[in-house]
């Protein structure tokens, strides 16, 4: 065993062994097979170096047509990206964000995709300023869009949707809840008024919005939950 | 050999001398069939009729000195041995169905340890390694390559065969101990 990269003293703990492989492996072969070999090996041996020198001129006629199979392939698959964004909205799959934004700029709109962002993306465009939206998702979609800060338009829609509410639930004020409109704290509600408990939810809490939305179409006194508030 | 005398071989070899290619299996078909003898090769000189074959297809493509083509041949002859394993089932170790020649090769120091050890034990001895050790033991002691030639005959990193090269010595040392071989 040569030194290279043995370990010291490791081949001369096996020298013996060593010795014993080397007299006992090599073998010689079947003179027969060398002789019937040696021709064999020889003819192979020209025909692949005549091969090798023809080489190199059909791998200049190759090359060409070899990169232009790249980049058919190349175009195949970036060709292939919005088929597979297509293919999966149709599957149920919702989308990135990026990939509908670029469907919406060309004029496709990819079926199965959450409402909201439509929504968003009509409020981006305008068509929603108007503030007259249907009720109840309107809550959700200024929320969200506020929160996100896409649009200012939807920002201030929000904002003004919140005065309303605030205004709503001052108009409880004027019936019998008092305590919950934010000038008089709850827990301080006059002992003698038949107000609601100063944990109650009674009178509407101008922060919940969904609720406040829903007052006014309701068009009763009695808000859920604050009936005990408003029984006189 | 000199590399004045086998940069001419290697070009004779090339371009289809058959004296060279003559030599040049006389010189390394017994070591080769010793490895794959040892390595438990199924039909071990098909196994080297088709390394060599691999090596005349190839030698065009060829760059290198003696030890280099050394490490070359050995390394067509590991993959053409599991190319076979993969079509034949396992056999134990038979170093050589036929009776062994060592007076041809071995020197008085190799006479000594064989009578010492015996052919039976070396066959003993190597049939406990793994695949993987008894591998690279031989192409170290038999194919008298370096490392980093085992290491790209054996698709391995330098480090990963002296790992086994030394867990393949202190197995041998373990089994020769335990029949009373003081190495």
């Amino acid at each position: 065993m040569s030194g290279n990269g043995a370990y010291e003293g490791e081949m001369n703990d096996v020298a013996l062994f060593e010795n014993a492989l080397r007299a006992a492996v090599p073998t010689r072969p079947d003179p027969a097979l060398g002789r019937t070999l040696a021709p064999r090996l020889a003819a192979m041996a020209r025909a692949a170096t005549l091969e090798a020198e023809a080489l190199p001129t059909r791998r200049t006629t190759a090359a060409p047509r070899s990169r232009l199979a790249t980049v058919v392939r190349v175009g195949i698959a970036v060709a292939l990206i919005p088929l597979v964004f297509a293919g999966l909205a149709f599957a149920g799959v919702t989308v990135p964000g990026p990939a509908r934004d670029a469907f919406d700029t060309i004029g496709i709109t990819l079926p199965n995709q959450p409402a909201e962002h439509s929504q968003a993306s009509n409020h981006s465009q305008g068509s929603h300023a108007d503030g007259k939206g249907r009720p109840g998702s309107e809550t959700t979609t200024s929320e969200t869009t506020t929160n996100k800060g896409k649009s200012d338009a939807a920002h201030k829609h929000a904002l003004e949707q919140h005065k309303k509410a605030q205004g709503k639930a001052l108009g409880h004020e004027k019936g019998k809840a008092i305590g919950l409109n934010g000038s008089t704290p709850p827990g301080q509600a006059k002992p003698k008024e038949t107000g609601p408990p100063s944990q109650s939810n009674a009178g509407g809490n101008s922060a919940a919005h969904t609720t406040t939305h829903t007052v006014p179409q309701n068009n009763t006194p009695t808000a859920p939950g604050n009936g005990n508030g408003h029984a006189k | 050999m000199s590399p004045e005398r086998f940069t001419p071989l290697l070009e004779a070899a090339r371009e289809g001398n058959e004296a060279a290619w003559q030599k040049i299996y006389n010189d390394l078909a017994p070591v080769v069939l010793g490895y794959l003898r040892a390595n438990n090769a199924p039909d071990p000189e098909d196994v080297l009729s088709e390394a060599f074959l691999q090596v005349a297809r190839d030698i065009a493509r060829f760059d290198g000195d003696e030890r280099g083509f050394r490490s070359w041949v050995f390394t067509i002859a590991h993959h053409r041995l599991i190319d076979a394993r993969r079509h034949s089932a396992r056999r134990p170790v038979d170093l050589s169905p036929e009776p062994p020649e060592p007076a041809g090769h071995a020197d008085d120091a190799a006479d000594e340890a064989l009578a010492k050890i015996g052919t039976d034990e070396v066959k003993r001895v190597l049939a406990t390694l793994s695949d993987d050790q008894r591998a690279v033991l031989l192409l170290r002691v038999i194919g008298d390559l370096s490392v980093e030639d085992v290491a790209k005959a054996v698709g391995k990193r330098p480090g990963a065969v002296k790992a086994l090269q030394r867990r393949g010595l202190a197995a041998v040392k373990r089994e020769l101990a335990q029949k009373g071989v003081t190495l």
